[in-house]
């Protein structure tokens, strides 16, 4: 049997270090915002024929012009180019910039087929910085939302010190989801919102099993410590904590090796979700959930002492 | 035994059933049928899977009425359906937007201008123009001043409906105050009709009499007045006397309908706020393509790597989750074509994921099948003990799952929208078929005398003589 709870002093300073280090790198450097938040063209050709990538980056700054740069240039598969590029800075309604992204965007495609022949805009997102602006705050209401309601339902099928230690797991992994993009500057789109929900629905969906042992072996084990009962449900689960999580990363893992650039990017933080979610079922939840519990039954006890 | 060999065989044969329907679907008719997903006009692709633009704009406003922007949405219908993107959709998005989504589009920054624009309302009656020949003499006519701009701003339009209906433009948009659909009486003596009522500006009441002083004085067949919007026609009434009132009506063979629908289009002449452009995206069929290849390549060996795996870890149950998990995959796919929910790409990934979640709910009553094994129960016990004290734990954690997948639904938009109904279908589904399924496919075996603990996953000498 593992000795989870005994050692939950070094999951505690684990999950500890990399939450404060997340939200360190949240508050100094934020995230590093894609087209979908920050506003901005992204712009997909397809080259059709072999093409250097510095060969592109010249005719885009070439058609943006001297006081704009592209933020990337990025080569993909099946001779694909992605152009990203913002806004002018100083325009200040959404009519000028329409009429900025047609310009530059019809500027490249111009000079890019020039260059090579068989060149066709194959998509293209351009995005006003307002409309990003209003998907963080619904992306942030949405998680939220997900929270308060996972801890009425808890509350009602189990009790609220498992609600509260469920919704802290949450928080922890989408903290450290979050901080691990932050740190690494992955850029974020309007799937990562899709995939911190599933993320937030997976990790929930694990720990409730977790709980729903507990909550049986309680009414059995009437003289063992609250630290006792979860060690046991913690492990009399793991099988299935393991399992599940091997069977859903072969599926989004295969998505992640054999997708496409933009589906790629949505399976990413889902597989570090998962990988996050199941460590703090099994480590997490149940440490809180016992730790809270014994120490009421040692202030009750020491109460009743005095 | 054999009555567990015939539900067996039944069972196996209703899901091969099943997946036949979905995949090719199940043609009673010509016209009765429900399509299977590889029917044309099965699953509904969404734009980022069959190429597409996406448009969204903004009213210059904060707070629009809703009647406001009902007109809004409207005025993109007739102008769409004006451009030939019949196939659009049109759905308003938050407080003060609209969001249009047109298939097969690939290069929309024209169909955005067109969208876009300021309305142009025009009233033209066939006086005061040239004789309706070529376009060029039109625009060298005198006209008004309302004719000037609309000539200037519209220079590329393809046809001028007043030049080509030989009349001028007698009122603009914003001649007019308001137009309403109404029911009632039109005179003391009639009865109950459906109607327009407009109501004009000083200026435009002043106009308005003005043309229609002139209209009654030419002869029948000329004596109407044509309302155009963008230069589509959109109602053509006769008129019978000089009018010359705040406010007028349009009657007709109108339903309560067809008289909303006209106030609706002469109202979005006069909307007192412009629209912006805040987002459009496209993506090409080519690339769409590609994904949807590649993620339907991923998602197959995703299950094919998840059979192995149930199989290797589980032996008999499972195997019997991998035949349960293609009656899953067919009941996704038939709720996909005969549903025609819109398929994203997002929306793929999602059912991708949740065939791995939805071995999940196997996988907690099959390790709960193995413990009670282990303290040495029966097969028979054993299995039922494993699904009754699993069942809570399964449905509890689902549940949590299907709440973060209704705020998608509720709350997101576009692809996350379609990412959420996914999950939502995907968990539900798998639900239902690991509990039930399974569990049948699982009572007979038993029926069938497969009571040997090892074909249950337990290893161990000592627990095989548990079964004796």
């Amino acid at each position: 049997m593992l000795n989870i709870i005994g050692n939950k002093k070094i999951f505690f300073i684990i999950s500890g270090v990399l939450m404060l280090a997340s939200i360190v790198s949240l508050v100094f450097q934020g995230f590093n915002l894609d087209t979908d938040f920050a506003g901005g063209m992204a712009v997909t050709y397809g080259i059709n024929e072999d093409f250097a990538v510095t060969d592109v980056e010249a005719i885009v700054s070439e058609a943006l012009g001297v006081n704009q740069k592209a933020s990337s240039v990025q080569k993909s598969e099946n001779n694909e180019v992605i152009i990203k590029f913002g806004f002018d800075n100083t325009l200040k309604t959404d009519d000028e910039r329409t009429a900025f992204s047609d310009e530059k965007i019809e500027a490249i495609t111009k000079l890019l087929t020039e260059k090579y022949a068989k060149t066709e805009l194959k998509g293209q997102d351009i995005v006003s910085p307002s409309t990003g602006q209003e998907l963080a705050r619904s992306a942030v209401l949405m998680s939220i939302l997900a929270a308060l309601a996972i801890l009425i339902y808890i509350t009602i099928r189990f009790e609220f010190v498992s609600g509260v230690c469920a919704v802290i797991a949450l928080v922890h992994d989408i903290l450290i989801l979050c901080g691990i993009y932050s740190v690494c500057r992955i850029a974020i789109d309007t799937t990562f919102i899709a995939a911190i929900l599933t993320v937030l629905g997976y990790s929930i969906n694990a720990t409730i099993v977790i709980f729903d042992r507990i909550r049986e072996n309680t009414r059995h084990a009437k003289k063992k410590t609250y630290g006792e009962i979860a060690n046991e449900s913690i492990n009399q689960t793991i099988g299935r904590s393991i399992n599940t999580t091997v069977t859903t990363l072969l599926t989004i893992g295969m998505v992640f090796i054999l997708g496409v650039t933009s589906i790629k990017e949505f399976a990413l933080p889902i597989i570090i979700g998962i990988l996050i979610g199941t460590y703090s079922s099994i480590c997490i939840a149940g440490s809180v959930w016992s730790t809270w519990k014994d120490t009421a039954v040692k202030s009750k006890d020491a109460k009743q002492k005095a | 035994m054999s009555r567990s060999i015939i539900k067996l065989t039944a069972i196996i044969a209703l899901i091969a059933g099943l997946l036949f329907i979905a995949l090719y679907g199940l043609d009673f008719t010509e016209t009765v049928r429900f399509p299977g997903i590889l029917d044309p006009d099965g699953v509904v692709q969404g734009l980022d899977l069959k190429g597409g633009s996406v448009i969204v704009f903004e009213a210059q406003e904060n707070n629009p009425t809703d009647e406001q922007m009902e007109t809004v949405t409207n005025m993109m219908r007739t102008r769409l359906d004006g451009l030939g993107y019949t196939e659009a959709t049109v759905t308003r998005q938050g407080l003060n937007k609209v969001r249009i989504e047109i298939p097969s589009l690939s290069d929309p920054a024209e169909a955005a201008e067109a969208l876009g624009a300021t309305a142009q309302l025009q009233f033209i009656a066939p006086i005061g123009g040239a004789a309706p020949v070529v376009e060029e003499t039109a625009e060298t006519t005198e006209g008004t001043e309302a004719d000037e701009t609309a000539a200037a701003e519209e220079a590329e339009a393809p046809v001028d409906l007043a030049a080509q209906m030989g009349g001028s433009v007698i009122l603009t948009g914003s001649d007019v105050k308001d137009a309403k659909a109404q029911y009632g009486p039109l005179s003391e003596m009639s009865s109950n009709v459906h109607y327009v009522e407009l109501s004009f500006t000083e200026e435009g009441r002043k106009k308005f009499a003005d043309a229609t002083g002139q209209v009654i004085t030419l002869g029948e067949g000329n004596n109407f007045i044509a309302i155009a919007m963008d230069n589509n026609l959109i109602s053509m009434p006769r008129v019978a006397e000089r009018i010359d009132s705040d406010t007028c009506t349009i009657s007709g063979d109108f339903t309560a309908e067809s008289a909303r629908e006209l106030a609706a289009q002469i109202r979005s002449g006069q909307l007192p706020f412009s629209l912006s452009r805040i987002e459009l995206r496209s993506i090409s069929a080519t690339l769409g393509d590609t994904a949807l290849q590649t993620s339907l390549l991923a998602g197959l060996i995703g299950i094919i790597l998840v059979m192995l795996f149930m199989i290797a870890f589980y032996r008999l149950p499972g195997f019997l989750a991998s035949i349960a998990l293609a009656a899953y995959m067919s009941i996704i796919g038939i709720i996909l074509a005969t549903m025609h929910i819109n398929l994203t790409l997002p929306g793929i990934a999602g059912i991708i994921l949740s065939i791995g979640m939805a071995v999940d709910a196997n996988v907690i009553i099959f390790e709960r099948i193995k413990e009670e094994l282990r303290i040495g129960k029966t097969v028979r016990s054993a299995v039922d003990a494993g699904f009754n004290r699993a069942l809570s734990a399964v449905i509890d954690s689902n549940i949590t799952t299907i709440i973060a997948a209704v705020i998608l639904i509720i709350m997101g938009t576009g692809t996350i929208k379609g990412f959420g109904t996914t999950l939502l279908i995907g968990v539900v589904i798998s639900m239902i078929s690991a509990i039930f399924v399974t569990k049948f496919l699982l009572k007979q075996m038993i029926g069938m005398n497969v009571k040997n603990p090892w074909f249950y996953g337990i290893n161990k000498k000592k627990e095989d003589t548990a079964n004796a």
